[in-house]
């Protein structure tokens, strides 16, 4: 499941608006640089800040499942499209993808979902949709779990899932389930005092050594990429 | 006495679905009330108007007046009634929404802008009374049905309202967290709070609550003692069971 995993790591360690902006300036390599050259080195990069934060690679291999083969979809579009230099593009966007992923999942596992709010509201982003983000990130394993018990459920009724065709009885249940448990979740929210335009959260971000290295080695790296 | 809710006539509707029908009600402070029915009656929209949800959150066709603790739920914000007036929701998994036990406790209490000392000696005082201390940092989905359950309680009660809502709080509690967890109301209507529950199970009513409302077709059909209103075979015309301390009475009178 995508979620928090505790840790003591660097990584764990770091404060979460530091981490935001580090991932969108990753974000920002990964989007304007998009060559081989700059993409494979950078994968090392992203293979380090796993292995630093101790989460293994198995870990998103999992929790994905087999979304993963969507990472083929650019390369055998590519080769559709230019069959002589396809190869190449399709595994750069393909490489380009798989960081992007793998970044924000490690963004998810070693951040707590409250610093994660406190620090989205820190950086100005509206907190209505701060919270929505952060929410959404506490209701997918929820929803993972009961897109199992319809699956489960559709199958002792007899439902296959067939290649290339909308899985429908799969999918109205999910939805149907999510607006109601969306609609639970306002009311028991509003019911606490819950005001989205004014989040309060007592637990404060605190910026420590290892930030405000981080922090110091930011510019310079920006400086240096671009 | 003073009444904290008062209802007035009210009426509510889903386009020409009636969910509510000339509702009267009046509650005291202090009372324990328990709203019984069979399925669809309107005890949850009931509950919900009670707190303002409706027709704040959930529009639909709203005739009458109510009123909560003072405050007229047509004009009042839910979060502003949220200060006076708690409620737990049946579906433990929709209400709870922190990464961790400790956190959804103080969520309210964050939301109040209470000092961290505050909030911590609440959050530890509410997770201890339901034996849900050791699992503080644990996070809520690694938890049983009934331990969610006490959770969603844990959280609201946390918050010190006046008044109290719980839909169908034993619903995934076993029997003898049921009965616990009704010596916790018990005890915090003594200390003069407000408890309203929707309860199917009659046994709990009878021992529990000092009144009983049984809804049926979105109209309060019984108000009175739970020992006069319970031990009555007419009840179970509105799809409850007589408890088994009225059984006798009830087959004598038939």
């Amino acid at each position: 499941m995508i979620l928090y995993i505790p840790g003591n790591s660097p990584v764990h360690k770091a404060d979460a608006r530091v981490k935001i902006l580090y991932l969108v300036f990753f974000l920002l390599i990964l989007f304007t640089k998009d060559t081989l050259g700059v993409i494979l080195p950078f994968s090392l990069v992203t293979l380090l800040l796993y292995y630093t934060s101790g989460i293994s690679l198995l870990r998103p291999v999992r929790d994905l499942g087999s979304s993963w083969l969507l990472l083929l979809v650019p390369i055998l579009l590519h080769l559709l499209v230019n069959p002589s230099l396809g190869l190449y593009y399709g595994v750069v966007s393909s490489l380009f993808l798989l960081n992007v992923i793998l970044l924000s999942l490690l963004n998810v596992y070693t951040t707590e979902i409250k610093s994660l709010l406190q620090a989205l509201v820190f950086l100005k982003v509206p907190s209505e949709l701060a919270f929505m983000l952060v929410i959404s990130l506490r209701f997918l394993p929820l929803m993972q779990e009961q897109l199992t018990k319809i699956r489960v459920s559709q199958a002792l009724r007899g439902y296959e899932t067939k290649p290339f065709s909308l899985p429908i009885p799969l999918i109205v249940p999910l939805m149907h389930s999510s607006l109601k448990r969306a609609m639970q979740l306002a009311i028991s929210l509003e019911s606490r005092g819950f005001d989205s335009e004014h989040i309060n959260i007592a637990m404060e971000l605190q910026l420590s050594k290892i930030d405000y290295v981080l922090l110091f080695l930011l510019p310079l790296m920006v400086f240096a990429v671009f | 006495m003073v009444d904290v809710i008062n209802i007035c006539n009210l009426s509510f509707s889903y386009g020409k679905r009636d969910v509510l029908k000339g509702i009267n009600l009046s509650i005291d402070r202090g009372e324990f009330v328990g709203i019984a029915g069979p399925v669809g009656s309107g005890k949850s929209t009931l509950l919900l108007v009670m707190n303002g949800v409706i027709p704040n959150m959930i529009r639909g066709n709203f005739k009458g007046a109510v009123t909560t603790c003072g405050m007229d739920v047509k004009t009042s914000k839910v979060s502003e009634i949220s200060r006076k007036v708690g409620i737990v929701l049946q579906d433990p998994n929709s209400q709870i929404f922190s990464l961790r036990v400790r956190d959804e406790v103080a969520f309210a209490l964050e939301n109040r802008k209470l000092p961290k000392d505050q909030i911590e000696k609440k959050v530890d005082k509410y997770l201890k009374l339901f034996g849900l201390h050791s699992m503080k940092d644990e996070n809520p989905n690694n938890l049983s049905e009934g331990q969610k359950q006490k959770l969603a309680i844990a959280s609201t009660l946390a918050m010190e309202p006046e008044v109290i809502l719980f839909d169908e709080p034993s619903s995934s509690l076993d029997s003898s967290s049921a009965i616990k967890l009704y010596k916790i109301l018990r005890a915090l209507n003594r200390k003069g709070i407000t408890v309203i529950v929707v309860e199917h199970d009659t046994e709990l009513l009878v021992e529990n609550v000092k009144r009983v409302l049984v809804l049926k077709d979105s109209t309060i059909k019984l108000d009175g003692p739970p020992e006069k209103i319970l031990s009555s075979p007419k009840i179970e015309k509105y799809g409850l069971k007589v408890p088994c301390m009225f059984k006798s009475t009830a087959r004598s009178s038939r």
